[in-house]
């Protein structure tokens, strides 16, 4: 590396790079959230929003004040304490400011957001240790322990995101890739091999091209909102009449921490409602809600639970157990688990009472799906259930294609970005700049939309390093 | 007599590499085959264009010869891409292609310490600590601890017209077979490429009455940094195109054509391909361009840039008369291919000294690459490489983000190449910084340290950047309708000079146009330049990490065998270097990074120890 002297003429570069924003407090509903700052703008972009009697540029390192945050657009206005501390006495040796507020996560999504508009990029998972251990802030040892963990479980991560990528959200960002890709070739052609006579794109075709693209993102951003999503992984709760289905709902939507949102207007049917388990939203429809078909009430509940399934990713097939197993259980799990496209979780209800289900019948279910005993009366086995309902998703044997995008913040920023670049790609030709300006957003917009797909381009391989760790921490 | 450095070759890599070396004052022998063709240009007799002329005023930046002896010799200027924005502003200049060599040759002829010697190199002479020096074919050894290869297309050279082929270095001069085999006894690995050129005609047979010229710039622009203006005659080049009977001559003759026939198998460079290729692999197109490029003033020799070809010579001469405006012409000499061997430049350090052979420094073709430009700059770096490496000094290693020559050495040793490499502003991630405007500003820093700038040159830059900082301030301050000069200066419909007219005070300090080209520059492209400059600042996290020599990547758990494999076989300094080869994933990466995090941790926690043990 050519060594540089400092007091050589030309042009010097700047010190550090961007900032970044994320909510580091657990993700749902509390008491207290945190949201962080960390990066040469921390201070300035948290002044954006956070106000107090004494401004937080003023503020020494290591002292907090009292204030309220104030979003605009969203006429929110809401009491935080802003804790400042400053590089490179922090935890990633820049700049922190940690924003305290209300753990609700309406007000943390349009808080990041609006920390995002004043500058801040939204951190990649990861990235708050990443910066730590790359500024020598922490020590290595223990982020090799970590290491060895996450080694463990990358496939089980990598499945998450390919899961997450599996349907047509990677498809349309492949599509505004290639497109991306091919615009910017014709563009590098028409500047590289001017001397050979090849033809050169005009450039109010590039912006055609430009704007076609910048509408191709807008739209894929914009389907569908920040968390949490209105949609989830559709759920439907099967079994025969008495099995415990309500009881079930109940317990998992009802009086729970697992629940956020019940929406009316939006849920399609009144037995739905949405609740998050880890991050993940899931849409109850309770089919016992749906109308008799005039048939016997065992046969009318098979129908209803195939009619459910039809348009579900995941069964959650109730079965009484605290009786045999019916030949109307047996056939609905037959017929539920001979379905592609549908998870199966069987559950065993009642736990409470004395278990009557045969063996051979318990290992039989146990064959082709997985099987969780609770009593949704009193709460057992409930988390239990939960964790098999995030890993049935996360290990694909949920299908989502019920909904075409299932953005995360990180894919919506990503996708913004990108949007923004072609917005100054665009901006660029309107000046009358030459292509390569509008070669050098094309090549931002790349990366962009990269990060979507998990190709990280050359010079941004670090945002994958420490991919594994949760954001924020 | 004893050397330092000992240059194997005299072209345009050779030449850079032994004046950087005999400047820095290190006793330099230059073996060549002939020393009336050192500066031989094989090609087309013109330097610059696209990238390429940012790599030679690079060149120059760093004290290095391309630019000025162009200058000396031009007989055309052209700046491309005028239409477009600085970043791909090229100089391109015809050149009179004897006068060049033989300017060239006088200018190597100049320094006391540099000696040149006919000879054909035979061999790389090597002990255990390194290179020793090189011995010739007539058994001569000559000693040196230092040794820079630039053998073009020596290296067991084979020439192809048509269905005759033999072994020659270039045409009409003889091959270097043994120093292959040297080579490989040495321990590199050997790779082989093709490139090609077309028919020369005779200038009286052409008829140019009925063709397009191709004038200059009426203003002619220096490519040196040292020279302010050129007083150089401009003659026209000519344009004309294949036509489809052209194209059907070709195509009827494939079962001639070596390139078609599987006589040459090595690899051609791909944006410069033979006529035969591009008939082949373009179908639909029924024409082609070609520029007919006068060798020199009074030359009667003209360059057929655009139908490089291997056809057989009755076919050459068919191929020409289909062509308008050549119905007469007369061939002078034959195009041909060349089929050489080329050392896989992943085998090197970024200094460009071997691995393998401490001490042996590898230029141009030898590595892969095509093209004068390209050459001279690994040329001057290996040179200054060699001075410095016995010196016991760190290397000059220029970054991807301050210039082509970077990006050229970065891309060589990192990726290697399976083609005949050329450099584009493309491939320079950071090119709207890497300008030729202002090579002097990102590079002659390196060039003055290494001694081969001068300090009155250097204090020239210095008053430069003064003026420019001087004048970027002023326009900041100076207001105009409560609008700064510089905000004015961002409007399209200004300029500099615009200014100067409503700023008579402005107008008062008589800037030279260079500063005022900066100034507008970096005031008109402000942002873009701010966003390249926080993507540099990204890059460079990576590329500071370094990573210690001879790595034993085997012994790092977590790697996977292809990473290991290919991190063993380029041996990257840098983390940033390795997260660049294919084949190493970000996972990789990112074990890379905590083996190395944890080394730097025991380090410390050793020296702790000890200190504390004291």
């Amino acid at each position: 590396m050519a060594d540089n002297d400092p007091q050589a003429p030309g042009p010097q570069l700047p010190a550090a790079a961007d900032t970044i924003v994320a909510t580091s407090s657990p993700a749902g509903r509390s008491h207290r959230a945190i949201v962080r700052l960390s990066g040469p703008e921390a201070v300035q972009i948290a002044s954006g929003v956070f106000t107090a009697d004494e401004p937080i540029c003023r503020l020494g390192s290591y002292t907090s004040t009292s204030g309220f945050v104030t979003i605009e657009p969203d006429q929110i206005r809401c009491p935080a304490t802003a804790y400042v501390m400053l590089a490179p006495r922090s935890y990633t040796r820049e700049d922190i400011v940690e924003l305290h507020t209300f753990g609700a996560p309406p007000l943390l999504a349009a808080l990041t957001d609006a920390l995002a508009g004043g500058g801040a990029r939204l951190a990649e998972p990861g990235e708050f240790t990443k910066r730590a251990v790359l500024n020598g802030r922490i020590d290595l040892t223990q982020a090799e322990a970590v290491q060895a963990v996450i080694r463990a479980r990358s496939a089980a991560e990598l499945r998450v995101s390919q899961s997450q990528l599996a349907g047509s959200l990677r498809d349309a960002a492949e599509k505004l890739r290639s497109g991306t890709r091919q615009l910017l070739a014709q563009i590098e052609a028409s500047v590289d091999f001017v001397e050979q006579g090849i033809e050169t794109i005009e450039p109010s075709n590039a912006t055609a091209e430009i704007a076609r693209l910048r509408a191709e993102a807008e739209a894929l951003a914009g389907a569908e909102p920040a968390a949490p999503p209105k949609d989830g992984v559709a759920t439907a709760i099967c079994g025969l009449p008495n099995a415990g289905k309500s009881s079930l709902l109940n317990a998992l939507a009802g009086h729970d921490r697992g629940i956020v949102t019940h929406l009316p207007g939006t849920t399609r049917d009144t037995g739905e409602h949405l609740v998050e388990v880890d991050g993940t939203a899931f849409r109850l429809i309770d089919t016992a809600g749906l109308g008799p078909t005039g048939h016997g009430p065992e046969a009318q509940a098979v129908e209803r639970a195939n009619a459910a399934a039809e348009a579900a990713d995941l069964a959650l097939l109730v079965i009484d157990g605290s009786q045999p197993l019916r030949a109307g259980a047996r056939e609905l799990w037959e017929r539920l688990t001979a379905r592609t496209g549908v998870g199966v979780i069987a559950l065993i209800n009642k736990s409470d009472r004395p278990c009557r289900i045969s063996v051979p019948d318990k290992s039989r279910l146990a064959q082709r799906c997985p099987v969780v005993s609770i009593s949704a009366l009193r709460g057992d086995g409930l988390d239990d259930l939960r964790a098999e309902m995030v890993r049935m998703v996360r290990s694909d044997a949920v299908s989502c294609s019920a909904h075409p995008f299932w953005l995360t913040a990180r894919h919506r920023s990503a996708l913004r970005r990108a949007a923004q670049a072609l917005g100054c790609a665009k901006a660029a030709l309107a000046d009358g700049l030459g292509l390569e300006f509008a070669a050098a957003d094309l090549r931002d917009t790349l990366t962009a939309v990269g990060d979507i797909v998990g190709a990280t381009p050359d010079d941004d391989i670090l945002a994958t390093i420490f991919s594994q760790f949760c954001v924020g921490k | 007599m004893q050397y330092d450095v000992i240059v194997g070759g005299g072209g345009h890599a050779g030449c850079e590499a032994a004046l950087a070396a005999a400047r820095m004052g290190a006793r330099t022998l230059l073996i060549t085959i002939s020393r009336a063709s050192i500066g031989r240009m094989s090609c087309n007799p013109a330097v610059g264009g696209l990238a390429k002329g940012q790599l030679a005023r690079e060149v120059d930046a760093l004290g290095g010869e391309i630019a000025k002896v162009t200058d000396e010799t031009s007989i055309q200027f052209r700046m491309l891409n005028r239409k477009k924005g600085p970043a791909v502003h090229s100089p391109r200049a015809q050149v009179d292609r004897l006068l060049y060599e033989r300017t060239m040759q006088e200018h190597v002829s100049r320094p006391d310490r540099l000696h040149i010697v006919e000879a054909v190199a035979a061999g790389v002479m090597a002990g255990d600590d390194g290179v020793a020096g090189v011995v010739s074919e007539g058994g001569t050894r000559y000693a040196a601890p230092r040794v820079v290869l630039t053998t073009g297309t020596f290296l067991r050279g084979v020439i192809h017209i048509g269905t005759d082929q033999y072994q020659a270095g270039r045409i009409d001069e003889p091959p270097a077979n043994a120093l292959s085999e040297s080579l490989e006894r040495l321990g590199l690995e050997l790779g082989r490429l093709k490139t090609g050129t077309p028919p020369r005609l005779d200038r009286t047979s052409i008829n140019y009455d009925i063709l397009e010229a191709q004038e200059g710039d009426e203003t002619p622009l220096p490519f040196s940094y040292s020279n302010y203006r050129l007083d150089r005659p401009s003659v026209p080049c000519h344009l004309t195109r294949t036509t489809p009977t052209t194209h059907d001559i070709i195509r009827d003759n494939l079962d001639r054509a070596p390139l078609y026939t599987g006589q040459i198998k090595s690899t051609g460079p791909r944006y410069c391909p033979s006529i035969e290729t591009k008939i082949v692999r373009f179908p639909d197109k029924d024409s082609h361009l070609i520029f007919l490029e006068p060798e020199g003033i009074d030359s009667n020799v003209v360059y057929c840039n655009g139908i490089a070809t291997s056809v057989p010579r009755d076919v050459q001469d068919r191929v020409v008369h289909s062509i308008p405006g050549l119905e007469r012409a007369r061939i002078g000499r034959y195009g041909y291919a060349i089929e050489y061997d080329f050392v896989p430049p992943t085998q090197e350090l970024p200094s460009l000294e071997s691995r393998a052979v401490p001490g042996l420094y590898l230029a141009g073709q030898i590595n892969g690459t095509s093209g004068y430009e390209e050459a001279a700059g690994q040329g001057i770096v290996a040179g200054i490489n060699a001075v410095k490496g016995l010196r016991g000094e760190e290397p000059l290693v220029l970054s991807r983000t301050e210039a082509y020559i970077g990006v050229l050495i970065d891309d060589l040793v990192t990726k290697g190449t399976d083609e005949p490499y050329r450099m584009f502003t493309s491939r320079a991630e950071y090119r709207l910084l890497l300008r030729q405007d202002n090579a002097d500003r990102r590079l002659m820093k390196y060039g003055h340290q290494c001694g081969l700038i001068s300090d009155e040159q250097y204090d020239r830059l210095r008053r430069k950047e003064d003026q420019i900082a001087a004048a970027l301030e002023y326009l900041d301050t100076r207001r105009r309708n409560g609008t700064s000069l510089r905000q004015l200066l961002k409007r399209t419909e200004h300029t500099f000079e615009s200014l100067e007219t409503i700023d008579p005070q402005l107008a008062a300090r008589r800037l030279p146009g260079s500063v005022k080209q900066q100034v507008e520059i970096e005031t008109k492209y402000e942002g873009y330049i701010a966003r390249q400059m926080r993507q540099i600042s990204r890059f460079k996290r990576l590329e500071d990490k370094r990573i210690p020599a001879n790595l034993d990547y085997a012994n790092i758990t977590g790697l996977t065998i292809e990473a290991v494999q290919k991190l063993s076989a380029v041996g990257p300094v840098s983390v940033g270097q390795a997260s660049r080869i294919s084949g190493v994933s970000p996972a990789d990466v990112s074990v890379l990074l905590v083996y190395l995090g944890r080394r730097q941790v025991k380090k410390k926690t050793a020296k702790g120890e000890r200190k504390h043990s004291e």
